[in-house]
Order: structure tokens, then sequence, then C-alpha cells
């Protein structure tokens, strides 16, 4: 238990150094990762998506890849694709940048309906399937989405199914004035390059499996399921949380009791995780799954302070 | 609080409820004590400074030695009787172990001397308070037992007796609770055995007579205006209540509580002539009769409870026909006065009396003006020298009667309406009593009128003879008894009437006049009717009551014995279809309340919060913080700790706990356990 924290800690602080100022924001990117789960960031440009994505990659010794979407990308631009290869005479799959564990999709909401949809079946599975043959994709595996709230111009929204897929959505924000000076004053010296992995990949994975042995008490899954049932009931929403929503804040949960060093979970842990990991999966009532994105946050903070907690 | 400051304190406190015993006893005055508080704060500073400040023992034998020569004194010479001497010395074995103190046994000691002080007082008090202090008492030597064998096991255990201490003394404390319940059992206990054990005997140990307050006007002799001084004491001595229901007591004609009768009568002084007393004998029933019924009014039985008041007589409402007394013989003397040689006890006894009802039965057309003695009412014509108009005034009155009786009414009528009632009584003139009231001052109390008109009857040639007793009294609802003060004593007269006999006439205009006053509290009458049970059913318990009791409960149990089975009978006749549906509807009912009880749901979440939490979350409220329905423990603990810093260590880590108890499946290990009590007492002490 205390090596997990111990190695959870190791993983925030070094990120940290890269992402000034942002605790709670690299604490829900350790989340998504000890949870199987991929992160929506949306937010403005420049406050840091790609750096936590890469400081990210770098502290755990694993792949990176950033792939920048664009209009025109077609679905073989991020998998991969089979090339003929004369001298075998077969046809040969040539990866795509998402053969690697940590992808920072940049803009996902700029591409193609069809390439985003390649890509978020890549990330619920796990794997590329191309040609009726199957490609597993690296492990740990996680996709750090972001997507501008600001600009509508040309950008092709993401159904409320593909959403759900991500396990939390969260924002970055500016950083406060102090570390935005310290930011200043370190200019120019290369701070992610200078990180080094802290733990290696396999480390990745146990703390996973850890994550998932975390206890929930009956108590605890009956405070999930209100918070669910009162999202369905609300009359603000018109959509409430499907089961994989439920699903996907618990182990949220889990993977946060774990970094808090705890082998249990607390309603705390629910709780906090209520928004980021149930905001993006309702619909406001009037609204569209995008244009509500703010005020699905308030309607769930509204329900998170009315449902009463374990006692 | 250490538990040995506790057990101290206790001590001293049991000490001090002995000693409100005795005071409420009149065995400890004001001086005494004064004395008993200064010797006990003295013993409790020296405990304080005793290590510091050794005294040399020398010293102390000397003033144990001084103390024992003056109480061997005390006892032998001093002291008013023998009791008062046992108090003093049990006074001071008590003071003596409290300043020697050097062990526990000598704090027990003084507890359990103290239980002595409560034997002296019960033999002498019968006040309800006594009750009160008791039960403080009970309480206290609870709690002392409790808390001895606590610090004395620990003693003995070389430990401190941190881990009990943690859960503190307070009123709030698991300690005194177990006490709180203990003593009440034992309470209940100590109540049913006395219920039950048979009482037999003299329960009260004869060392010292109570004497009550001493009523002036009660004697054999008695002088105008001596009610004047009791008219205002507002003291209940008597208190009448009807074991048998009577419908609406307080409409019952004429009640009054007759006590002594006067015949000679010098001008000023009113006495009873030698009397003829006979003996009363026990008739089969155990019973005193007095007199045969006269078949004329209603028969009421009463139930008398007469505090000492020093007078030797029985009152009764007249005609007493039959009386039941615990004791060994009742006299009666020719006037109908009943007396009993214990004057001086606290009486209960019942009374048959034939009421009387007016116009008095069997009155015969006599002759009028009277011309005829019979030689045994010669005596009630008496008169000492009168002025003439006293005659004069008496005969105009009575102008144009056609019988005594009618003569009486009008003479009763005169002086109750041209006279006012008054207890303001002074001589202004150098005539006679009477005359200066029938003719200058025009008003005085029930004793001038009975003695006028008595005077004037007689003038008239009807026999007539002042009574002395008390007036009927103040209703009590909450016991249904009368309630009667000694400002209730009172004065009127019995004219004879060919015929009926003796026959009552109050010519006081009282009633009117005190209605002007206001009702008793329901406070008062509530506090006055405890009295009353504390004197019926715990002072006055006795064995007859016992075995009424017991054939009560007998009669009780065979009719609901009866009652069951004449149940059982009206449920057979009952259809089954009936039957079948009122079992289905109850358990409906049942089904349906227990789905919908409110908070059911809750109980159940909350069957795994643990009992430390609870706690905690218990001593917050009283501090104004309570935790919101939707607020996780995490959050309260924050908000408490932004709101309260000194709380903010224990406040988080009880809730480190509670989150691993609750929601974990870790087990606290006795040291957590302690850590937790001593955070749960810092949040209930600070």
């Amino acid at each position: 238990m205390s090596h997990a924290l111990d190695l959870i800690h190791r993983v925030e602080a070094s990120v940290g150094r890269a992402l000034v100022g942002k605790p709670e924001v690299i604490r829900l990117a350790v989340v998504g990762l000890l949870a199987r789960g991929h992160l929506l960031i949306e937010d403005v440009p420049g406050v840091g998506k790609t750096t936590l994505a890469a400081a990210l990659a770098r502290s755990i010794g694993a792949g990176f890849q950033r792939i920048q979407f664009t209009s025109d990308m077609l679905p073989s631009d991020v998998i991969g694709v089979s090339i003929w290869e004369p001298g075998k005479s077969e046809f040969v799959f040539k990866p795509g940048p998402l053969f690697t564990n940590i992808v920072l999709a940049d803009e996902i909401n700029r591409t193609t309906p069809k390439t985003q949809s390649s890509l978020l079946e890549a990330m619920n599975e796990a794997q590329v399937s191309l040609d009726h043959t199957t490609y597993p994709l690296p492990r740990p595996f996680m996709v750090l989405a972001t997507q501008n709230p600001r600009e509508h111009e040309g950008t092709y929204p993401l159904p409320e199914s593909q959403l759900d897929r991500f396990l939390l959505r969260i924002r970055i924000g500016y950083p406060g004035a102090p570390d935005e000076k310290s930011v200043l004053r370190g200019a120019g010296s290369p701070v992610l390059e200078a990180l080094v992995p802290v733990l290696q990949a396999e480390d990745v994975m146990a703390l996973q499996e850890e994550a998932d042995r975390v206890r929930a008490d009956e108590s605890v899954l009956d405070y999930i399921m209100a918070l669910v049932a009162a999202t369905r009931t609300s009359p603000l929403l018109s959509l409430g949380v499907s089961p994989r929503g439920s699903l996907a804040l618990l182990r949220a949960a889990r993977a946060q009791a774990l970094a808090d060093g705890r082998d249990y979970l607390v309603p705390d842990d629910v709780k906090s995780l209520a928004v980021p990991a149930l905001a993006h999966r309702v619909m406001v009532k009037g609204r569209g799954a995008q244009g509500g994105g703010l005020d699905a946050e308030a309607v769930l903070r509204s329900i998170v302070q009315d449902v009463p907690v374990p006692r | 609080m250490s538990a040995l400051f506790a057990l101290r304190l206790i001590t001293y406190l049991l000490v001090c409820a002995g000693g409100a015993a005795l005071a409420l006893a009149g065995l400890l005055g004001p001086v005494g004590g004064a004395i008993l508080a200064l010797a006990l704060t003295g013993s409790w500073v020296v405990d304080q400074v005793r290590d510091r400040m050794p005294v040399r023992p020398i010293f102390v034998w000397a003033l144990v030695v001084a103390a024992a020569v003056a109480i061997a004194l005390d006892l032998l010479y001093l002291a008013q009787n023998l009791l008062d001497g046992m108090v003093h010395l049990l006074l001071f074995l008590i003071l003596m172990r409290l300043f020697r103190r050097r062990s526990l046994k000598d704090l027990r000691d003084a507890g359990f001397l103290s239980f002595f002080m409560l034997v002296a007082a019960s033999v002498v008090t019968f006040d309800v308070s006594f009750l009160f202090v008791f039960i403080a008492f009970l309480l206290l030597c609870t709690w002392m037992l409790i808390l001895h064998h606590v610090v004395s096991e620990s003693e003995r255990a070389k430990t401190g007796v941190t881990d009990l201490t943690a859960g503190g003394f307070g009123p709030r404390s698991l300690l005194f609770r177990i006490s709180l319940a203990a003593a009440a059992g034992t309470f209940a206990l100590a109540g049913l055995m006395f219920f039950i054990i048979p009482r037999v005997g003299q329960a009260t140990l004869p060392f010292r007579a109570e004497l009550g307050k001493r009523i002036s006007g009660f004697t054999d002799r008695v002088e105008l205006g001596a009610y004047g001084e009791i008219e205002t004491d507002e003291t209940v001595v008597m208190r009448v209540h009807f074991p048998e229901r009577v419908k609406d007591p307080e409409r019952l004609p004429s009640l009054r509580w007759r006590g002594l009768a006067f015949d000679r009568f010098d001008g000023r002084i009113w006495e009873a002539s030698p009397r003829r007393r006979g003996l009363l004998r026990r008739d089969p029933s155990g019973e005193f009769r007095v007199t045969e019924p006269r078949g004329a009014g209603p028969l009421v039985r009463q139930e008398i409870f007469l505090d000492p008041i020093g007078v030797d007589a029985v009152f009764a409402a007249p005609r007493a026909v039959r009386i039941q007394m615990q004791v060994g013989a009742v006299g009666l003397d020719e006037m109908g006065s009943i007396t009993t040689p214990a004057s001086s006890a606290r009486l209960q006894y019942s009374v048959d009396s034939e009421l009387e009802v007016t116009p008095p039965p069997g009155l015969r057309a006599a002759a009028w003006p009277v011309v005829s003695q019979l030689p045994e009412t010669a005596r009630y014509l008496q008169l000492p020298p009168l002025p003439d108009r006293i005659r004069a005034l008496a005969r105009e009155v009575t102008a144009g009667s056609r019988s005594p009786y009618e003569a009486a009414l009008k003479l009763n009528h005169y002086l109750s309406t041209q006279f006012t009632y008054t207890l303001v009584l002074k001589q202004q003139t150098t005539l006679g009593p009477i005359e200066e009231f029938l003719f200058v001052r025009r008003s005085g109390n029930c004793e001038y009128f009975a003695a006028a008109m008595a005077v004037m009857l007689r003038s008239v040639g009807i026999p007539a003879r002042v009574i002395g007793g008390f007036q009927r009294g103040e209703w009590n609802p909450y016991g249904a008894y009368f309630m009667v003060r000694m400002k209730d004593a009172h004065s009127w007269v019995e004219a004879f009437l060919d015929g009926p006999g003796w026959v009552t006439f109050d010519p006081s205009p009282r009633a009117a006049a005190e209605e002007a006053f206001g009702a008793p509290s329901a406070a008062v009458l509530y506090l006055d009717a405890l009295r009353m049970r504390w004197y019926r059913y715990v002072v006055n318990w006795s064995l007859r009551d016992q075995v009424s009791m017991a054939t009560s409960v007998h009669r009780g149990a065979s009719e609901w014995r009866g009652s069951l089975l004449g149940w059982r009978d009206s449920l057979r006749a009952v259809p089954r279809w009936w039957v079948a549906a009122i079992v289905v509807l109850i358990l409906v009912a049942a089904w349906s309340l227990r789905r919908y009880a409110p908070g059911a749901g809750r109980r159940a979440a909350a069957a795994g919060v643990p009992r430390f939490y609870l706690q905690a979350l218990r001593a917050l409220a009283r501090r104004g913080f309570r935790r919101g329905s939707a607020e996780t423990a995490r959050e309260f603990s924050q908000r408490v700790e932004g709101a309260a810093p000194p709380f903010a260590s224990a406040v988080a880590q009880l809730t480190a706990a509670y989150e691993r108890c609750r929601f974990g499946e870790g087990a606290l290990s006795p040291e957590e356990a302690a850590a937790l009590d001593a955070s749960l007492a810092a949040l209930r002490r600070r």
C-alpha cells in the first residue's frame, strides 16, 4: 500500500515539475491512468494540455504520440494502414500513431465523425481491427483528447455516445499569477526533456490492478446509485447517466482512493469525482450535448449537494 | 476530573445529604449546620494541603481526645436527649474520618457513617421532603460505592484510572447513567419490599416524640378571641378523605369537623364543666360504637389524617356514629366530645357520621315561650350575670316565634346578617365582651358569634352549648380530600330542641367573608396532595393496609380472569370471517406501517456507524455543529476545523478512524481506541 502511494506521489511530483500549480489536474490525470480511463480535456489553447500529456508519458517511461486532428484526416492516419509489401507479397500493417502508450488527441472535434469513431473504438477496446485482423494496442494505453469549448466553427461535436467513452472530463484553467510568473522565469529551460521516468509501464499496470482491488462498501455503492438515479430523475436533465457512467464513477473513485493511500472507498472519493466523471454524460433540457457543458456541471453540483451521503 | 477527586466530592456530598436530613428532622439547628459546613470545608482544605504542610500527630491526637471528652460530656449531661447526643457523636466520627483521611477506607467509612444520619433523621420526621433527601442520598451512595470500587480496584491493580476517567464523571457519562439506573433499581426494589414485608410493631424509635404546634384554643377552656391568633395560620392540620365514593363532597350539607363542646360561660371564658367521661368499648368488628344512627341524614364515612396539634379531641363530622382507630381506648363524654389519649401522635382514623339535615326531622310542636325545663338540660341554661339589654335584645329578636326552632333560626339570621365578621378584635370599652360585641363593635370572629348566640338562646330558655372544631376546609381535587388548615378553627352553637335533640346553628357569616380570599394555586394543592399520599401510603402504611392491598389484588386478578372468560365467550359469537378479516387488516396495517415508517432505511444504513463517531457527532451537535445530510464526514470535519481550531486534531482523528471502521474493514487496536476516547473526552470537555 505504502509502496503504491510512494509511486503515485513520485509520478505526481514529476508531472508537477512540468505543469506548475495544478496539482488537482495532475491528480485527475493520474486517476484516469490508474482507472484505465481516458481523459477529455476541455479548455482553451495554451494552458498546458500537451505539457500534461507529455509529462505524464515521460514520467511513466511510456511512449507518447501527439495527433493533431484536422478535418481532412482519415482513420488510417490514426490507426495505421496495411501496405502491399512486394518482397513478401503480402499486406503488411503499418501501425499508426495510436500504437503507443499515451496519446494526445489534440482538438478531437476538428476531425470528421468517421475518424473520431475509429479512435473512440480503439479507446474502448484497446485494440485496432483492420482487414479482419486485430492488433492489440500496447499497455498501458491512455488517450488524452482535447477540445476547445470556445470555437464551434468547422467542428464536429462529439456525440454523447462517444463522450460516454471518456472516463473524466476535466479543465486545466489558467494558472495562478505566481505560478505563471515562475513559468515565465523558467522559460527556455527544457523542463519536459529533463523529466526522467519514475516508474515503468509494468508498475502502472500493477497499480491499475491494485486500484481494482480497492474495497467499496455497500453504502458507498448505494451512494453512487443514488447519485446516478438523481441524474435520471432530475427535472433539469433530459438524459441521465448510463450504467457505464456509474461504472466509470466507481472506477475513478477507486483510483482516487488508491492515490490517497487507502484500500477502501469513502464517500468523498465519489463526491469529488461526480462532476468530472458524470457531467459530460448528461444532457441538460433544452440544450445539445455540447452547448450545455457548463450548465451540466452546475446541475450535477446541485445534485451532489442534495443527495444524502452514507452515514 | 480524576476518579479519586470524584470519589471525594461524592463522599462530601453524601455527608451534606445526611446533614440535610438531620436539619430537616430538626436535629441540626442553624448553628450546628454552620459548624458542620465549616468543619467540612476545613477538612476539604486540610486534605488539599496535607502533603505540603504535614501536621504533627500530637496536635491531631490532642484535638481528637478533647473532642471525644466533649462528646462524652455532651452525651451524659448536655444533650437534651439521647438522640441528640448520638447525632453529635456521629458527626464527630464522620468529621474525624474526613480530617484524618489517609486511605480510601476513611472516605468509605465517612460515607457509611452518614447513612446513620439518615437513620437518625428518619425516626423523628414524617415530612415528605425526607423522601427527596432520601432519593438524593440513595443516588449519591450508589455513586460513591461504584467509584470506591473503581478507585480501589485500580489502585490494587497498580494502574492509573485514565481509561475510566476518559469518559468523565459528568451527568452524561456512562458511570453516571449506571449509578442512576442502579439507584432507581434499588429504590424500586426497596419500595416493593416496603409495601410487601409485613408491618408489625412500632416503627418509630422512642427517642424523641414529635410535638407539633399546639393550638391554644382547643383546651378545656376557651377564652373569647382565642382563635384570633391562629386564624391566620395556613398550616394544614387535618385532611379528610372519603374512602367510599361520595358524589360531589363539596355539596354535602353543613359539613364541619366537631371537636369539643363547652357548656359553662362566666362572661369571658367558655369551659366544659367536670365531665363524666366514659371509655368506649371496641365492638366485635373492631370499631368503637359512639351512638346509634337515627336514620335521618346521610351516613358518610370519612378517613381523617390529623397532625399532632396537642389536643386530645377526635374531630369528625357531627354526629359521629362509629369510629375505627388504632388506639387502645376512646373516651366519650355526655356532650358528645370524643377524646383519645394519643394526643401527641399523628392520628389516622375513620369515622361514620350521620350528617344533619335542615330542617331537623322529628321536630315537635313545643310551647313558646319555653316554660318547663328538663333536669338534664338545666346546665345548658346557666348564664353569668348579664346586662338586661342583652336579654331584651334576645326577646326582641325572637318575638313572634311559634316554636323554639323558629326562635333559634331568627337569632341565627339576626346575627349573621346584622353583624360583620372580622379578625380585628380589640377591646374598645370597659363593657363585657358579649355586650360590647352586640351593642358597640357589632363585629367579631366566630367565637363572639357563637357565644352571643348561645347566651341569647339561653336567655330565652333554649338550652345551648358552644362547640369548638374546624370548618370544612378547601377541597383538594388532586387528592380528593378536604384540606383543613389551622386557620379553619371554628366555633358554632348547638341548641337542644324537643324531638331532634341537639341541632347545629352557625351564626358567623364567615364563609361569605372568606370567599373574598383567592383560592390556593394548583401547585400548593398538588404539593399537599403529595404530602397526603406520603402520610397515607408511607408513614401510616400498616398491616391492615397490606391485607387490604392483598385482598384487592386478589379480587382484581379474579375479576380480570372473569372478564377474560367473558371476552372469550363474546368472541365465540363473532362470525369466523369477521375474525379473519380483522387479522388480515392488522397484518396489512403492520406491513404498510413497517414499509412507510420514517427513517427505516436510514436506520438500516446507520447500523454500521461506529459508536465513537455517533458520540462525537452528539458532542459536536451540543456545540452547534451538525453534520448535513449531504455532507461527508471529511467535509464536516473540515468545517469544524475551520470554525473551531481547538477541536481540529480531535475531530480529524475521529473522522479518519470513522472512515476506516465504517468503509474499510479496519478494526481499532486498543491503543487507537484509547486515543479515540481521549479525543472524545477532549470534544466534550472543552
